[in-house]
């Protein structure tokens, strides 16, 4: 069988159940990298830019009062009757991830609150032993260890020219 | 931290424009933004206190071309510069994999740009990174200004380990992009390989 890669396995789990949740679903790498979005737009960067900050700004909050208290197992929720965020941070391969709802007229949040909630707990099921994909070695550059060997100016400017500077 | 997908050969990278408060930084996103294609750039996020200085940090992804097949990705953060945000400073260093220090030419801002560099130098250790292996850009700004501090005096104080180092008029955008180019080569190749 196929070795997945972390964007795939939760991919595996999320798109099945998006349907089925009232809410946009999304995952993103604890320092606001995405990883998956049940919408991709425009603004799905910036969602997780935002998630990463707010955790570890709440982060640091806690940190204030109980410097010495473990935050693995918080959750954070920003919510009113009928629209809101939900986070719920999960580990996959060491590395520490968040499963985000961001809701809109909403008619019963407690639901989706708990239906985020046990997908946080199957996704936790389901990784709780596995390890990710190891990377398997590939000769990507003459120098060692680094992607790239070198790149021009002229490849740098081209780059930046889609930008319309 | 840098994000290589080798699976959609996608690179994400960490940009982070750091230095005193009212140098510039984030009149750098903001030209950066303007003169960006609506394809190319996400939006841009601002975290501002009332009187328009940043509160927690600027955000703007920027979606560029492909580097040898690689689609690449930079998300650019400022910091707040005002010296009572460091906690915000700090966390926004995180997981960061280029750095632009923007300081005020002005002479009377010199102090606080060797203190923003120090407190940069400061925060960089405090979370494991040697700053002489962050790929690293400094850019004097507002150069445009009348009592400027020479170009000279700026490297002598502000840039011993001899990083890039560009001038700038962020406002009319002078510089802006020659900087951001440069931190994006020296990350780029900075991104560890070899693994797929």
């Amino acid at each position: 069988m196929k070795q997945l890669n972390v964007t795939e396995k939760i991919k595996l789990v999320l798109e099945p159940k998006k349907s089925g949740v009232k809410a946009r679903l999304f995952v993103t790498r604890e320092d606001g990298i995405t990883i998956y979005d049940s919408v991709q737009n425009q603004t799905t960067t910036s969602v997780s830019a935002l998630v990463s900050g707010v955790w570890q700004a709440s982060e640091a909050l806690i940190g204030l009062t109980r410097p010495d208290q473990d935050v693995m197992e918080f959750r954070l929720a920003f919510d009113t009757s009928s629209q809101g965020i939900y986070l719920f941070p999960f580990h996959l391969g060491g590395k520490r991830y968040f499963l985000g709802a961001l809701y809109s007229d909403c008619v019963n949040p407690g639901q989706l609150k708990r239906q985020v909630s046990q997908i946080k707990e199957e996704m936790d099921r389901l990784f709780i032993n596995e390890n990710v994909q190891q990377p398997k070695k590939v000769k990507t550059s003459d120098r060692e260890g680094f992607l790239f060997t070198e790149i021009s100016d002229e490849e740098i400017d081209r780059l930046f020219s889609v930008g319309g500077n | 931290m840098s994000f290589v997908n080798y699976h959609t050969k996608e690179i994400n990278c960490k940009i982070v424009y750091y230095g005193p408060g009212l140098g510039g930084k984030t009149t750098n996103i903001q030209y950066i933004y303007q003169k960006t294609s609506t394809n190319n750039k996400g939006q841009m996020i601002t975290l501002n206190t009332e009187n328009e200085r940043t509160l927690f940090f600027d955000f703007l992804p920027l979606d560029l071309g492909e580097i040898r097949g690689f689609k690449t990705r930079f998300h650019l953060y400022t910091v707040p510069g005002q010296v009572f945000y460091e906690a915000s400073r700090k966390l926004i260093l995180r997981g960061v994999d280029g750095l632009v220090f923007v300081a005020d030419s002005q002479v009377e801002r010199m102090e606080a740009n060797i203190e923003s560099y120090q407190g940069l130098e400061r925060n960089l250790a405090e979370q494991g990174y040697d700053i002489s292996k962050v790929p690293m850009v400094m850019q004097w700004n507002k150069r445009d200004l009348p009592n400027i501090v020479p170009v000279e005096d700026l490297q002598f104080q502000l840039n011993k380990r001899k990083f890039p180092a560009f001038e700038a008029v962020a406002t009319n955008g002078k510089g802006v992009f020659e900087t951001l180019k440069m931190v994006s080569k020296s990350v780029l190749l900075n991104i560890k390989g070899g693994l797929e």
